[in-house]
């Protein structure tokens, strides 16, 4: 069992992943906790769109614009993100918040605009636990 | 309006329908053939206090099998989904594909009726949990909207989103239009696209009309009025859904990749005047031009689809249109009236009689097939279509 189910526990887990199998029209069995939303799931922007609806709603909670990205990924201010993209220091903080995420899909290092490929269930169980907290 | 002497011929290739006589057109013309009836109690939805309890639905619908992405599902509303399937059906089989088409010059042209609005949604949305409050305060309406209605809802309920979504479900991405002017949008549509492939500006097309009236402010917003008041009980007005798409493409292409031919569409008008002046109005301007631009006689003719449902104000001036162009009374000129069947599918209605037409004259083999198909809208504005199988 890794850190983030233990920290999401089984009901959180179950609503999100419903949430997010409704958006994409899947079965929550078939979607992988760590699979990345846009790469490995298809998700377009309107689908985004409609998961922070479907999480909200689930959840009785408003996400401010961009809460996922400061909050689970990188903030802009953090100086771990620069113009030319993650920084070194950067990439191994977000491989310590994200072990499980299949890292190798970026050899080359990661660029602002790849952040959002960076968002799994996980991403989103993690960030609900604090708020809920 | 379109010319037609010494341009491109514009043919049909593909036909794909959703109608109360069957979700597919094959089904649709063997049901029709044998005298059966897409008229029913309504069941969509609870009508009985309406007055109102008879409508031409279409049963046994599954739009998923048709949606390249399903996900995509969620921004459809029922005429979308009609319009999806019956053009990905009418891309198949007209072998419309990467491979026989450049994609980019194929385009999309169908007419549509008004949007869904998912009202029970807005209501739930408006009726909220935090306390009560007033909707014509904008604060709290934005409130309540913002928090209880899903995004998507504005997209869903797009006009364009029909023609945007068949686009990205067939996979064409040529020019893209919806035309939304109620009961002739199908006929417009078609004649338009058809002008498209005449003026090069599209290699293909897929043309056609999708509507449905079973949804409950449809009814509210004038069709259950309409039906009420014409008598839909006696079946001279039935409220029905349903969609069909075409493949229009030149002649000489579909000729040379060996497709089959289901029709060429001949000649297009459109015109519109008030209703109620008392003469054969839009209708009568429109039969005598594609008669003209056809090269045809009115006695050439072996087919006329009805425009109107059994009574009331446009059936008066289409009998009187009838007058004025064939010189005969109705009941001496060859009139089909597929919508005592089918009811009276809107927006589609022009597409929808347009492909039982194609079955229909596929049944006299051996000799040219000319119809004429007409469609009238509320506001007095009308389109017709002129037919021809070779």
């Amino acid at each position: 069992m890794t850190a983030l189910m233990k920290i999401g526990g089984s009901e959180l887990r179950e609503r999100v992943l419903k949430a997010v199998a409704s958006a994409l029209d899947r079965d929550p069995s078939e979607i992988d906790l760590y699979a990345s939303l846009i790469d490995d799931l298809g998700a377009e922007s309107i689908d985004f769109l409609d998961i922070r609806f479907r999480v909200e709603s689930e959840f009785g909670i408003k996400i401010p614009d961009d809460d996922l990205w400061q909050g689970e990924l990188l903030s802009s201010g953090s100086g771990l993100l620069t113009e030319r993209g993650v920084t070194r220091e950067g990439l191994r903080t977000l491989q310590e918040r994200l072990p499980e995420f299949r890292w190798e899909r970026f050899p080359d290092g990661i660029s602002q605009a790849d952040l959002p490929r960076l968002l799994t269930p996980a991403t989103i169980i993690s960030y609900l636990e604090k708020r809920l907290r | 309006m379109t010319g037609m002497s010494g341009e491109a011929r514009v043919v049909i290739t593909g036909m794909g329908a959703i109608t109360p006589l069957g979700a597919e057109l094959d089904c649709a013309w063997s049901a029709w053939q044998g005298g059966r009836s897409g008229i029913g109690p309504v069941t969509r939805f609870d009508a009985s206090s309406w007055g109102l309890r008879h409508s031409a639905e279409v049963k046994d619908f599954d739009a998923r099998p048709h949606f390249r992405t399903p996900k995509a599902l969620k921004l459809a509303d029922r005429k979308t989904q009609f319009a999806v399937a019956a053009a990905s059906m009418a891309a198949a089989a007209a072998g419309l594909r990467a491979e026989s088409f450049p994609m980019d010059q194929v385009g999309v042209c169908i007419g549509a009726g008004g949007s869904d609005f998912a009202l029970p949604d807005v209501a739930r949305a408006l009726a909220g949990n935090d306390g009560p409050g007033c909707i014509e305060d904008i604060r709290f309406f934005g409130r309540r909207i913002l928090s209880g209605l899903n995004p998507l809802w504005l997209l869903s309920n797009l006009p364009n989103m029909v023609s945007a979504l068949v686009a990205i479900q067939v996979g064409v991405s040529g020019p893209n239009n919806t035309v939304m002017t109620d009961w002739v949008a199908g006929a417009q549509a078609i004649g338009e696209a058809s002008g498209w492939i005449r003026s090069g500006e599209a290699a293909a097309v897929l043309a056609g009309g999708t509507d449905s009236s079973l949804i409950p402010q449809t009814f509210i917003s004038g069709v259950g009025r309409e039906a009420i008041s014409a008598g839909a009980e006696s079946g001279q007005f039935v409220p029905g859904e349903g969609a069909a798409i075409f493949v229009l493409e030149e002649r000489d292409s579909a000729v040379s990749r060996g497709a089959l031919i289901h029709g060429e569409v001949l000649s297009y008008a459109t015109a519109s005047t008030p209703l109620d002046a008392g003469d054969g109005g839009a209708l009568s301007v429109t039969m005598g031009r594609v008669l003209r631009e056809a090269g045809w006689t009115s006695r050439d003719l072996h087919a006329i689809g009805c425009a109107t449902p059994g009574s009331g104000r446009g059936r008066e001036a289409e009998v009187l249109a009838l007058r004025e162009i064939f010189g005969r009374a109705p009941e001496a000129l060859p009139l089909v009236d597929f919508k005592s069947r089918i009811g009276h599918t809107l927006a589609a209605s022009g597409a929808v009689e347009l492909a039982l037409m194609l079955k229909m004259m596929v049944q006299s083999p051996g000799r040219p097939v000319r119809a004429l198909c007409n469609s009238l809208g509320r506001l007095g504005q009308a389109a017709s279509l002129a037919v021809s199988l070779n």
